[in-house]
């Protein structure tokens, strides 16, 4: 006979061994909010952007996943062709996240409100609507430049292009380098050298001419275009350049800022503001700088200032992206940024003292209180032109006399680009 | 007042702790359900052991050891493709024929290879994404290659051709990286409970209790009944410790082949994957560094592989002896990650081969450099000779020799690799084993307690 204590005995039994086989107790936790950011910045600029969110995570809970690429526009294109863009893209290029926003592959950026005087915002509005957002800026039409070796040759700081030029000659007499330069970057090779046009193309004509160049209203044969090529040509010559054009050629644009080489390296380099930390980084802690900038000499006209910006964009609309992009271009943010040495800001109220060091915080000053900017053409033309801008360049180092055919096949592409 | 005392003494027998059956058919009966219940886990156990390793073994070996291989297979036919660029470069036959045949068969190589990588990672979205950047800078690559063959043999040519090489670097530091998510990965699969010595522990004990349970039936029984013994329990007993002893072997025997194939094995297979990775990065570099008369690659991409990757410091000939009849190598880099712990005659044959070939392919190097006109070439010549001959006493050469001693030990650790992986995979019969056993063992169980209530009644 069986007792009412044996079913109960075995359902205990049946619990326990119940309990037993299963080690692991599920659960189901909510979602967490994750914003993935495919972006440029590798190594200090990373590490840059993760103190920058760091905040902002902790004050969220939202998970901010960053991966750098230096060919950021080929990822994106990728993955956006597979159907797997991230929700937030950042290129240096607004031409390349805009190509985007026309086959309606951008969310726009309605709840975004950086405060950016309008020309920072500009570049990222199509038709009117904000389609896209910088969120670092840089400046560019800058010349890094060694105290002492300019001392060493007696000449103030040239303000002129013929001054420039003249300067130039002087060091080269005096058995130093005057320029370094370096095109080498990967796919985007050439970049650099596409500075030096645009900056030679708003310095010699302004910026109307470089407005229509830019928007592929004028010829890359026209005179005012012209000019500019030739004119930076005049300092690509074995004298003039450290290791002449094959070293050009080859070396990285990160690696050329060889101002600072008391024995060798160079006098001069033409680069933006995001050389700053490469220099502060050589100078010891309170010693004074041994560098300095100037701003790149024009021709008797008024100084219209190129600056860059790295750009971010909407792919998933998601409330989590957007409070992303909102602390981003926030001054609180921006503040941070410009505090690791790697950007300066387009937010004016970002206080100067943010900056970490005297040049950077002079270039922050020269950046928000310039009176006439524009953004770097190349990043404005479309992805086609810039690339063969870009291309052409490392072609006129190659082979300066070959001008006339390389402004006629950019004139090619130009037809079609836009 | 009376309806509510004959509530509370209704309600009071609940309240009472449960007592044993006070009657021999009653604990009979409460004997057998016991030892079904006891016997429930223990076949659950078994079956679940042998599902889940064979799972874990078709896991590892039909998708992520391979996923990660192809990645490292894609890198060294980049890095092959690259190579036959430089060298093409270096010979002057550039601007005739482009990077050649070598670089076509090479790229279509490292494509399939990105496939079948892009392919077996289709249910990670990480990697996938990740893979679909790399797939797009492999284009970028070809479109660089091709761009140079436009310059000819001028500096054009060359800055291309550098510009591409920088990217491939950019790429097989993407392929490399997965890789490294992916080998920890596979660490962590054969890690898993299901697969570990330690599964025996909790199966050991549940079945060890099982048995105690069928010798105290039996014991009861022969209390009971005469002290009569019962073969239907008794038998049972020895098949569930038979069992026992079954899937712990088994459980050891999967656990340890999956360290091999899936630990060491991998490890092993990959680091000759990137060796061979290796010896064509150091051919390329020399290659390049001619053509551009030595100016320094100054760019921040990650710094390519070197003979120092492959072996560290060079070993002696006495040391590739060593190597070769089953010493440890006393000397660092891809090679020795490869053959450390393994004794394999023809593995380690394959890598002394591949070690003596790396010396012919420093001395080259060395020579190749000291023989380049100043200025650098890219219209053959004495120091591209060295670089770009196939003979045993030149870079490519040596490099092809290498190269073949590699894929000969990549070979031998496959072999292996492939076995371990099968008798992992096989599960002794004990997926069908194992339930057989257990309804055997439940049957004679309920059949030795069962009989003897039978026989109870009938005596009564």
């Amino acid at each position: 006979m069986i007792t009412g204590g044996g079913p109960r005995a075995a359902l205990g039994a049946l619990l326990l061994i119940g309990a037993a086989l299963t080690p692991v107790a599920c659960t189901t936790a909510p979602p967490a909010r994750v914003v993935n950011v495919l972006g440029t910045w590798e190594d200090a600029e990373q590490r840059a952007f993760e103190n920058v969110v760091a905040p902002f995570e902790q004050e969220t809970g939202i998970d901010v996943r960053y991966k750098g690429t230096r060919d950021v526009a080929a990822v994106v294109a990728a993955r956006v062709e597979e159907g797997d863009p991230p929700e937030i893209a950042v290129l240096s290029s607004p031409g390349d996240l805009l190509h985007y926003a026309k086959t309606n592959k951008l969310a726009p950026l309605d709840g975004v409100h950086p405060g950016y005087a309008p020309e920072w915002l500009a570049p990222g509005q199509v038709n009117g609507r904000q389609m896209a957002v910088v969120l670092k800026a840089a400046l560019k039409s800058t010349i890094w430049y060694n105290r002492a070796k300019l001392d060493s040759v007696h000449e103030p700081v040239p303000t002129t292009w013929a001054q420039l030029k003249a300067t130039t000659a002087k060091l080269r007499a005096a058995g130093t380098t005057p320029w370094c330069m370096g095109l080498a970057s990967s796919t985007t090779s050439g970049w650099p050298g596409t500075d030096w046009v645009e900056d030679l193309v708003l310095a010699r004509s302004g910026p109307d001419i470089y407005d229509a160049w830019v928007r592929g209203r004028m010829s890359w044969q026209a005179t005012e275009i012209r000019s500019a090529w030739q004119s930076w040509g005049e300092l690509l010559n074995q004298d003039t350049v450290q290791g002449g054009p094959i070293n050009v050629l080859l070396t990285g644009f990160d690696k050329s800022a060889q101002v600072l080489d008391a024995r060798g390296g160079c006098a001069f380099d033409h680069q933006g503001s995001f050389v700053a930390g490469t220099y502060a980084a050589r100078t010891p802690a309170g010693a004074t700088p041994g560098y300095d900038t100037f701003a790149f000499p024009g021709f008797d006209t008024p100084p219209t200032r190129e600056v860059a910006g790295d750009v971010a964009a909407m792919f998933h609309p998601t409330q989590a992206a957007r409070d992303l992009l909102n602390y981003l271009t926030g001054t609180r943010a921006q503040s941070l940024w410009v505090e690791s040495g790697t950007a300066l800001s387009p937010d004016r109220n970002v206080p100067p003292n943010a900056y970490r060091d005297e040049v950077t915080r002079r270039l922050g000053t020269a950046l928000s209180g310039a009176r006439s900017i524009r953004f770097d053409g190349s990043d404005l033309m479309p992805t086609t032109m810039r690339s063969a801008f870009q291309r052409a360049v490392s072609a006129y180092v190659s082979d300066p006399s070959a001008l006339d055919r390389i402004l006629d096949d950019l004139d090619r592409v130009q037809a079609t680009a836009y | 007042m009376s309806s509510t005392a004959a509530g509370s003494i209704a309600h009071r027998p609940s309240r009472v702790r449960p007592r044993l059956p006070a009657s021999t058919p009653g604990r009979l009966v409460a004997l057998a359900l016991l030892l079904v219940l006891a016997l429930i886990p223990v076949c659950t156990l078994s079956v679940l052991i042998a599902d889940r390793s064979r799972a874990t073994t078709a896991e590892l070996r039909d998708r992520r050891i391979p996923a990660a291989l192809a990645l490292d297979q894609a890198a060294a036919a980049l890095t092959e493709a690259d190579r036959a660029t430089a060298t093409s470069l270096v010979s002057g036959a550039f601007s005739l024929t482009g990077p050649g045949q070598d670089y076509q068969d090479a790229v279509k190589r490292a494509n399939q290879y990105l496939t079948v990588a892009v392919d077996l990672h289709r249910d990670d979205p990480g990697a996938r994404a990740r893979l679909t950047g790399v797939n797009a800078l492999m284009v970028e690559y070809t479109i660089m290659v091709g761009l140079a063959q436009t310059g000819g043999d001028g500096p054009l040519s060359l800055a291309n051709v550098f510009y591409a090489s920088d990217l491939r670097r950019t790429i097989v530091t993407g392929l490399y990286d997965q890789r490294r998510t992916d080998l920890a990965e596979i660490r962590a699969a054969r890690s898993t409970w299901w697969v570990g010595t330690y599964v025996a522990v909790p199966f050991g004990a549940t079945a060890f209790l099982a048995v105690l349970l069928l010798l105290f039936a039996h014991g009861y029984l022969r209390r009971r009944f005469r002290r009569r013994t019962s073969p239907p329990l008794l038998l049972g007993a020895a098949a569930l410790a038979a069992l026992i002893a079954w899937t712990v072997l088994h459980a050891q025997s999967t656990h340890d082949r999956l360290a091999e194939a899936a630990g060491r094995g991998v490890t092993g297979q990959s680091a000759l994957w990137q060796a061979r990775t290796a010896v064509h990065e150091v051919v390329g570099s020399t290659a390049l560094d001619l053509a551009s008369g030595g100016v320094a690659r100054t760019s921040d991409v990650k710094a390519g592989l070197t003979l120092r990757d492959l072996a560290e410091p060079l070993p002696s000939v006495g040391d590739i002896e060593a190597v070769r009849t089953g010493a440890d190598p006393r000397f660092g880099g891809l090679i020795a990650t490869a053959l450390a712990q393994d004794r394999s005659v023809p593995l380690r044959a394959a890598g002394a081969r591949a070690l003596t070939a790396l010396g012919a392919l420093r001395e080259a190097g060395e020579r190749a450099r000291a023989e380049a006109p100043r200025g650098g070439t890219r219209d053959g010549g004495a120091g591209a000779a060295m670089v770009t001959d196939r003979s045993p006493e030149h870079m490519s050469g040596a490099a092809d020799d290498a190269e073949a001693a590699l894929t000969d030990a990549l070979i031998a650790g496959r072999r292996e690799a492939d076995a371990a992986l099968a008798e992992a995979a096989d599960d002794g019969g004990l997926t069908v084993g194992g339930p057989v056993v257990c309804a055997a063992v439940l049957a004679l169980a309920l059949a030795g307690v069962l009989a003897r209530r039978f026989e109870y009644g009938r005596l009564r």
